[in-house]
């Protein structure tokens, strides 16, 4: 029996009962999706047949790679490791943002002793992991996502290039780290883990709760749940202390009338149409209802624009201005749905931004003097969602956001790692009687918002 | 391509049909122009002006996605760049830093942070006006950067290039296609398999009556579930296809984000015009030079050119020539291998050696081959320098007849 990989499966040269082989008629061989490589080679063991292993990429015996840096996990982590070991190697751990999610990952990577890859959403991370994987295995970390493309026996790339580029790192790789694993399901980057033939796996998140059941699939791909802790049983032990404030405001009385027009017109197009935001895929009925009028394409500009006042408003910049002289002295983070707000305030605060456009070495920049103090505010709206380590940051302000409750809980997150005895504080400014009411609502439906 | 929200399809059933463009209509042709002139005078305007430009140009027109789809296909022709006497990002560092100086000093004395101050401290240092340290501050943003040019195109070729572009944004949903092909040249055909390979995709080829070809292309993947990760590798596909003079596509989609089953079809009547540069039957001379003195000099052996392509159980195989051994009624396939690595060559010889033992002949040119590495070389491999001796071919040709038998 003779193993091969091709293109993201396996193929076997017989057609023997094995698990997830189908006969292929298009190139007269037997084949299974990449994923499959553990479940047969488990299987072939078990009933004594003998085989040749020519799909796996890597050396079946420890790497030897030593950490460089010392340190004493957490109970937390040391407990998630062992879970997932006690597991055999595959399954999620849940950890709230800011308890050393990586660290885990590192020393699992240890412990497992195969190359690994890792995946990660965002570029930003992509090179945040870089920099701490190179610091704690001390030998160069390969890269590909961006403009990078350098495969090493240690790699993080993001969901989008793992996806593009699976067939030729498929068999490279004996363990496989998802971070944000909930960005796994879905059809797209799903299709990496299908093809890979890693046999060990680890799935990292805040939040595992998806709106569409995709956790199910995680069990197949990834494993099972092996280890889960909440914000409220980490805090003050592990994470800094924290209290959570809404603020409202009010809009200009120019701002109402022209919200309520707005508001009016889009609904009645809305009404007429026949089209239910809150439907099935109501917003994408909306899009393509609107495109085919120059009435709809008036409608969906309405919509933009009422939702535009609800988000930056002018009473908003004024309760901005409030809080930032309120704790003149603490790091701040300033969140916003929408990067033209971000570039409003950066320029009127003259305070650092980033976004997605912002260049690798200037981010880097800005968290450098963020944490060193030399620049207390930074303005941000997506990027900084997730993962990126800002330890310093005291207070969080959310000035607009989506209404998914996993982005406020790793907004929340941001703010909440442990640095001196920080209280942490984070605002969410609300323009009242506006949709973004129920926006907030919807959002603070986590345990952390109490 | 098309983004998803600038494709113009209609519904019949289950089918997908793109709205294509008379590429021949002056009135499209006439809105082509004015968007290609729009692009050609706006070398050195920021994105966002020039999008607001074309804006202005089709906002109320009652075709304004066919509009935007032309405008994104001109967009892409463009290159652009950031346009500053200093780089922004320095400008920035300059300024924040002052403006955290003057934040701390303010709120140690209780004083009001002022924007004024800052900007002021900020243009003494860089010795630049208060107005340029705004305008520099964030100038490499990507609404702000500049068109430094434009690859023109005619509208006739801008519309072309757009009903292709329709039809890949569809296939790009594709989790399959069929095709046929027939009545073409074998070198046309060669093109076509040989870009099926390129793009990384599994073809299934029948041979069917008439010089035809049933082709059933995916992906390793398609065998277990309805994939759309060849999607893209099909879509670039396609301008391959679209340099045969006779077929026929079906693509089986999965559309929209409730995945429905829908079919494409195209076909040669539709009249898509390829927009990549057809080398596909481009003949060398020295095959011509061979053809000829092989004809005058070797005696035992007749020549044909373009013989049909070959079958085999993994697909087809291409050959350049057929070699009749006139005293056996033999015939050995003869192709002049292009540019090659000895790998490719091995792999190439080892598949033609399974499954046509003594039917076949290749021949290597030294000055094509892209490695160096040292090899042995079977009976069935002729290397040659500029053209390949007849005398020697019709030598070792023979020599597969007798190593068959």
């Amino acid at each position: 029996m003779i193993l091969s990989y091709d293109r993201g499966t396996i193929v076997v040269d017989a057609g023997l009962d094995l698990p997830g082989v189908l006969v292929d008629r298009r190139t007269g061989e037997h084949r299974a999706p990449g994923h499959y490589y553990r479940a047969i080679v488990e299987h072939l063991l078990a009933n004594r047949i003998p085989y040749t292993d020519n799909a796996r990429g890597w050396d079946n015996a420890g790497t030897g790679w030593q950490l460089k840096v010392e340190r004493v996990p957490f109970p937390h982590q040391s407990e998630a490791v062992e879970a997932w070991w006690a597991a055999r190697k595959r399954g999620c751990v849940i950890l709230p943002t800011g308890t050393g999610k990586s660290y885990v990952a590192i020393l699992a990577i240890a412990k497992a002793s195969r190359p690994t890859l890792i995946v990660v959403p965002t570029l930003d991370l992509m090179r945040q992991w870089h920099d701490q994987l190179g610091e704690y295995f001390g030998m160069e970390i390969g890269l590909v996502g961006g403009n990078e493309y350098n495969f090493q026996p240690i790699t993080v790339t993001t969901y989008d290039s793992a996806y593009r580029h699976v067939d030729r790192w498929g068999n490279k790789y004996g363990l496989l780290i998802f971070d944000e694993v909930h960005h796994l399901p879905g059809p797209t980057y799903l299709e990496a883990a299908i093809a890979s033939i890693a046999p060990f796996r680890l799935g990292l998140t805040a939040t595992l709760e998806r709106q569409d059941g995709g956790e199910y699939v995680l069990h197949d791909l990834v494993g099972p749940l092996v280890y889960r802790r909440e914000i409220q049983e980490l805090s003050g032990d592990y994470l800094a202390e924290y209290e959570t404030r809404r603020v409202y405001v009010d809009l200009t009385d120019a701002e109402r009338e022209r919200y309520t027009v707005c508001r009016e017109h889009y609904r009645r197009f809305l009404f007429e149409s026949g089209v239910s935001l809150s439907g099935s895929n109501g917003w994408g009925r909306f899009v393509m209802e609107a495109s085919k009028t120059p009435q709809g394409r008036e409608a969906l500009k309405a919509w933009r624009e009422q939702k535009h006042i609800e988000r930056a408003g002018e009473g908003k910049f004024r309760e901005l201005d409030r809080i930032l002289a309120r704790h003149a002295s603490e790091r701040t983070l300033i969140f916003t749905a929408d990067n033209a707000t971000v570039y409003k305030i950066a320029r009127k605060h003259l305070v650092p931004p980033i976004t997605h456009q912002t260049k690798t070495k200037e981010r880097k920049q800005i968290l450098e003097r963020f944490h060193s103090g030399e620049y207390t505010i930074v303005v941000t709206s997506q990027v900084l969602n997730e993962g990126v380590d800002v330890p310093a940051a005291a207070v969080g302000i959310v000035l607009s956001g989506t209404g998914s409750t996993r982005e406020n809980v790793q907004r929340l997150g941001r703010i909440l790692r442990k640095h001196g005895d920080k209280q942490a504080i984070l605002y969410e400014v609300v323009a009242r009687g506006t949709g973004e009411e129920f926006t907030s609502d919807r959002r603070r439906q986590h345990g952390a918002f109490g | 391509m098309l983004t998803g929200n600038l494709l113009r399809v209609k519904y019949y059933k289950s089918a997908v049909r793109p709205q294509w463009l008379d590429a021949r209509d002056p009135q499209w042709l006439a809105a082509a122009e004015d968007l290609r002139s729009l692009y050609r005078d706006a070398v050195q305007k920021t994105r966002s002006e020039v999008q607001s430009d074309v804006n202005e140009l089709i906002a109320d027109s009652p075709t304004v996605l066919v509009l935007q789809g032309l405008a994104k296909l001109l967009d892409d022709r463009c290159e652009y760049e950031t346009v500053a006497e200093k780089p922004p990002d320095e400008v920035r560092e300059v300024a924040f830093r002052a403006s955290a100086i003057h934040r701390a000093a303010m709120t140690a004395s209780s004083g009001t942070f002022s924007r004024d101050e800052v900007i002021r401290a900020v243009s003494d240092e860089l010795t630049l006006t208060p107005h340029e340290v705004e305008t520099l501050l964030f100038a490499d943003l990507k609404d702000e950067q500049r068109i430094h040019s434009f690859e023109d195109i005619t509208p006739e070729q801008l519309l072309d290039r757009y009903n292709v572009a329709l039809a890949q944004s569809v296939l790009l949903k594709s989790v399959g296609v069929e095709v046929k092909v027939w009545g073409d040249s074998p070198a046309r055909y060669r093109q076509l398999f040989r870009a099926i390979r390129f793009r990384r995709l599994i073809a299934t080829i029948r041979e069917a009556p008439g010089n035809a070809f049933h082709i059933r292309i995916d992906g390793p993947l398609s065998l277990f579930s309805a994939t759309q990760k060849y999607g893209l590798q099909l879509a670039l596909f396609l301008p391959a296809l679209l340099h045969c003079k006779a077929f026929e596509l079906r693509a089986e989609l999965r559309w929209g984000t409730e995945r429905k089953e829908k079919v494409f079809e195209l076909c040669a009547a539709d009249d898509l015009r390829s927009h990549t540069a057809d080398f596909g039957t481009y003949r060398p001379k020295e095959f011509e030079l061979f053809a000829d003195s092989f004809r005058s000099t070797v005696s035992d052996w007749t020549l044909a050119d373009e013989p049909l392509p070959v079958t085999l159980p993994d697909g087809v195989w291409v050959p350049d020539f057929a070699l009749t051994h006139m005293p056996s009624g033999t015939i050995v396939y003869l192709e002049l291998f292009g540019y090659w690595r000895a790998v490719d060559l091995a792999k190439h010889v080892a598949r033609l050696e399974q499954h046509l033992p003594g039917r076949f002949l290749v021949a290597a040119s030294q000055q094509y081959r892209t490695d160096d590495e040292s090899d042995s070389v079977p009976a069935s491999v002729v290397h040659y320098r500029r053209t390949p001796s007849a005398e020697q071919i019709a030598k070792a040709a023979l020599a597969q007849i007798r190593n068959a038998e």
